[in-house]
């Protein structure tokens, strides 16, 4: 177990500046560097989920205040049993399903630009669907869709984000669950058409159960 | 041993009373009493009693049914009954005979006994039998297409009557009855059951089910007739309700699918079908697919009749839909009283069928399909507004019409045919889109001056108001009175000496009101000719002086350029005869007036421009150099002004000639009618609107339940405004994504259909 100093210390060798509110952060380029020591390809799942673990709301800015009650909850005093639990809690997500719905809804916080953001750009949206579902059918589908639409969907909000992820676990892959009378988004009811008018081909109706391969 | 004895005197004595020609004397009675009355005594016991009226009642019965079957062989009618009353006489005489002997010892009422016997054994027989005839009797005349005789029901309450014993008691009603149901009625109704059934069975194939339907009807429809007759009146229902279960009831999907056909081509038949199904009891099951038919045939057919205006090209923004309102709701007025007169025709004006052509009526003018195309301007609410505009504006063609047709009554004419159209708005889903439209056309035709008359206008809206809601019909009256306002105010003003000689009439009204119905983006700014701007000086002078007393506050004006126009006497250097002393009256509005007076007023150059580029007409007035070059094509049209192709400059035609001495190129009455564009501007408004209402009225909910279930939300929301305008569910969702993204609403952790007001 780490002592205060010490996680003090490992967090000053990734600091990149104090900010206006006079808070004490890791930046993009400091959390670039605990990226590579920890050996992750900054485009990959597992930075996104080091993020979500280390209680960041901005992609990227790690406070020290956070980091500092996150490592001691981790209980980790190293990169190396960093990078482990890091790499533990991707492998639980398969069965954890409570926990991967909580670092999903997270990743929404990540995309946005400016904190007060309502919405997400729908590419980045797409982008970051396809790295955290590990290609899940329906988020596969979903990125169909969204690509049919071209510009007549700009963007997702959180709503939408969130429930997503819900849509994922009640709908089977002809949607024969699915009900355009229930609260789903109006953007999942046009999805919903979508799908009837586009079935998936063979390949695509594998995995239904598993949230992520 | 002696029981067997007894038993056997006592049937001695009884044949010797019972059997015909054989009276019995004194000494037999005597006999007979005596020996019962021994064996009575001997036994002591009231069980015995009871054993010799159950012997004696069954001993009779044998007897009776003996007689009663010698009597069937007898021929119905005459005969059997004289047999029938002969018997009855002596059976009459012999039961009081016995009942004398035998009724003080085996007690009273032995002859009510042996009367009772005699109806269960030898009346219900005959009258079964006659009853039997009777049926074959009419069956045979049914088979043969014989006569039917009305008599015969009556003959048979006859011949039963007769059968009732002389000195009998009273026949009861019950005995009737039973001989009528058991005997009659019964055998009746199956013998009409199989009449029909033989009658049809060939028909009851694909493809002979019109023909079925047709013979099905007549033999019912004679069967009915023939039982009014023949039969009870009670019992003519019951006869109705099997012949229908049986033949129609049992055939509903063949019958069914043939009124679909039936439906476009055959009146006749439609309504057979009507009368066939409508005999079913509790006809709700077998007329409900009919309804669901006729409603079906209803949208169809509106939506496929009307090839004219579906050749409109939806991208033709010149295209204006007033010339299509008039067409299209004379053709659904049409239409929808031709539909009414089939309802009474082919349905009896049932509610039902009432119902379901409302139903399909309002689903073809809210259809998407509605006049088979997707121009702004060709939907319900736009056209009938549009038809309202055309009722009410003094010279459109069809108000000149129905002046010419009723020289004295044209404000009634207008009430009739508004009142017609008021049927079409009242299917119509969107009605606040109705209203938004009335309200465009309205305000144009108050400010162009081509109202009919304010008290029709006042009365329109009055009939509007009960469809759409006081609310949105305040408004419209809002707008006549601020017209109205305007005119009391301003219609004694004249400007001064000093404005020359214009004779200015101007129309002040509230912006709030008119906000969005006259659009004010249209009236572009620009430097308007000195004698006019002078007019407006002086005119806001006058008004400042009588509503703004305070400086810096009060009601600001701003000139509406586009809605004015001008009356101007033009005179060309050219001009030959009369026209060189008189000029020409041209009719102009403010921009083409603005232009004109570049060339003709020395006052707005220093001097009248010979020759102007249209670039510096633009910038002389000051008016967008579109502006500009739209007004110079419209003037050099009219033969006013004529280019220099050399050097692109304009100037005026000094050899202008025309034939007609006052020219109208003011464009002011295309003002009248909506563009494309408007109208698609009135669309998204009302589309924001609508926005705003389901917001307004999920908030008003949320605040009050603080949570509620999405589909309840929706059932409140849907209800609350639906009254004014159908609320679409994608909308509905949209508002509730955004009130969830603001932050105003969130769905319940674990249940997404549950929302929660957040505080």
């Amino acid at each position: 177990m780490a002592t205060l100093n010490t996680r003090e210390a490992w967090f000053r060798e990734y600091q990149d500046y104090d900010r206006d509110d006079g808070k004490q952060v890791i930046g993009l380029e400091g959390f670039q560097r605990l990226c590579d020591a920890l050996k992750y390809n900054i485009v990959e799942l597992e930075p996104l989920v080091l993020l979500w673990k280390l209680g960041a709301v901005e992609l990227g800015i790690v406070e020290l205040e956070t980091w500092d009650r996150t490592i001691r909850e981790m209980g980790v005093a190293d990169n190396a049993a960093l990078k482990k639990t890091i790499d533990a809690t991707v492998a639980k997500f398969k069965t954890d399903l409570v926990s991967y719905g909580s670092f999903y809804r997270r990743v929404f916080d990540f995309l946005k630009t400016t904190p007060n953001q309502k919405f997400i750009p729908v590419e980045d949206a797409k982008s970051a669907l396809t790295l955290i579902t590990s290609q899940h059918w329906l988020f596969m589908r979903f990125i169909e869709f969204l690509d049919d639409q071209g510009k007549k969907v700009p963007s997702m909000t959180r709503d939408q984000w969130n429930l997503l992820l819900e849509l994922s676990k009640s709908v089977d892959a002809e949607f024969s669950t699915y009900s355009k009378e229930e609260a789903w988004p109006s953007l999942f009811d046009d999805f919903y058409d979508w799908v009837r008018e586009h079935p998936a081909s063979a390949p695509q109706l594998i995995d239904t159960t598993s949230l992520l391969k | 041993m002696a029981d067997i004895l007894f038993w056997s005197d006592l049937r001695q004595c009884l044949d010797s009373v019972l059997v015909e020609q054989q009276m019995m004397s004194i000494c037999d009675y005597m006999k007979t009493s005596i020996a019962v009355n021994t064996y009575l005594k001997e036994a002591k016991a009231k069980t015995a009693v009871e054993e010799v009226q159950l012997w004696v009642v069954a001993y009779v019965n044998g007897h009776l049914a003996v007689i009663a079957r010698r009597m069937l062989k007898l021929e119905h009618g005459p005969p059997l009954i004289a047999a029938y009353v002969a018997q009855w006489q002596y059976f009459a005489q012999a039961s009081q005979a016995m009942s004398g002997c035998l009724g003080q010892t085996v007690g009273i009422g032995m002859r009510e006994a042996m009367v009772q016997a005699w109806y269960t054994t030898v009346f219900r027989r005959i009258a079964a039998s006659m009853a039997a005839a009777m049926v074959a009797l009419v069956d045979g005349a049914r088979k043969d297409g014989g006569v039917d005789d009305p008599q015969l029901l009556s003959n048979l309450s006859c011949v039963l009557a007769d059968l009732r014993p002389t000195h009998a008691p009273e026949l009861p009603r019950g005995e009737l009855l039973g001989v009528y149901f058991a005997w009659y009625l019964e055998p009746y109704v199956w013998a009409a059951v199989r009449h029909v059934d033989s009658c049809t069975s060939h028909l009851r194939t694909p493809g002979s089910t019109r023909e079925y339907i047709r013979l099905v009807t007549r033999l019912i429809d004679d069967e009915e007739r023939r039982a009014v007759a023949y039969l009870r009146p009670e019992s003519v229902e019951s006869l109705r309700c099997v012949l229908a279960q049986r033949f129609v009831a049992g055939s509903l999907a063949a019958i069914h699918a043939e009124a679909e056909l039936m439906l476009a081509t055959d009146d006749e038949d439609l309504r057979s079908v009507f009368c066939l199904l409508r005999r079913v009891p509790a006809d709700r099951v077998a007329m409900q697919p009919l309804c669901d038919v006729f409603r079906a045939y209803v949208t169809q057919h509106t939506l496929a009749a009307m090839p004219s205006l579906a050749e409109l090209n939806p991208n033709d923004a010149s295209v204006s839909s007033l010339a299509f309102a008039r067409n299209a709701v004379d053709w659904l007025i049409a239409e929808l009283n031709h539909l009414r007169a089939m309802t009474t025709r082919c349905f009896d004006d049932d509610p039902r069928f009432s119902n379901s052509l409302v139903a399909g009526l309002r689903e073809a003018l809210n259809s998407k399909d509605f006049m088979g195309s997707g121009h702004p301007q060709l939907e319900a609410p736009r056209l009938l507004a549009g038809y309202f505009g055309l009722l009410l504006q003094t010279d459109s063609a069809l108000a000149l019409e129905l002046a010419a047709a009723h020289p004295t009554g044209f404000e009634n004419a207008v009430e009739s045919r508004a009142r017609e159209a008021l049927q079409l708005c009242e299917l119509v889903n969107g009605k606040d889109k109705l209203t938004y439209h009335y309200r465009s056309l309205l305000a144009r035709r108050l400010v162009t001056d081509s109202s009919s008359s304010v008290d029709l206008e006042r009365t329109v809206v009055a009939m509007l108001t009960p469809l759409t809601g006081i609310d949105s019909t305040n408004r419209i009256n809002d707008m006549i009175e601020d017209m109205n306002l305007s005119h009391t105010l301003f219609a004694d003003y004249r400007p001064s000496v000093s404005s020359g000689s214009l004779d200015v009439s101007v129309k002040v009204l509230r912006e709030n009101l008119w906000y969005g119905n006259l659009s004010s983006e249209l009236s572009r700014t620009m430097i308007v000719p000195r004698q006019v701007s002078a007019a407006c000086e002086e005119f806001i002078e006058m008004y400042k002086s009588r509503y703004n007393s305070a400086p810096g506050k009060g009601r600001k004006l701003q000139w509406l350029w586009a809605y004015s126009k001008a009356t101007i006497q033009l005179y060309f250097p050219h001009s030959v005869g009369r026209v060189a002393q008189t000029g020409y009256t041209i009719v102009v509005n403010t921009y083409q007036l603005a232009i004109l007076a570049l060339f003709t007023d020395a006052s707005c150059l220093g001097s009248a421009a010979q020759q102007l580029t249209p670039a510096e007409i633009s910038l002389h007035i000051k008016l967008r150099p579109a502006a500009v070059k739209s007004e110079l094509a419209v003037l050099a049209r009219a033969g006013i002004l004529v280019s220099n192709k050399s050097n692109d400059a304009i100037m005026m035609n000094s050899s202008f000639n025309s034939r007609r001495l006052r020219i109208d190129i003011s464009g002011i009455k295309r003002m009248r009618q909506e563009t494309v564009a408007e109208t698609t501007k009135i669309d998204s408004y009302v589309d924001s609107e609508r926005y705003l209402q389901i917001q307004s009225a999920v908030m008003t909910e949320m605040k009050r339940r603080l949570s509620i279930h999405h589909t309840k939300l929706l059932n409140f929301v849907t209800t609350r405004l639906e009254r004014v305008f159908p609320v679409e569910r994608p909308v509905f969702k949209r508002v509730i994504g955004v009130l969830i993204t603001d932050r105003y609403i969130r769905q319940k952790e674990g249940d997404f259909n549950i929302y929660e007001y957040i505080a």
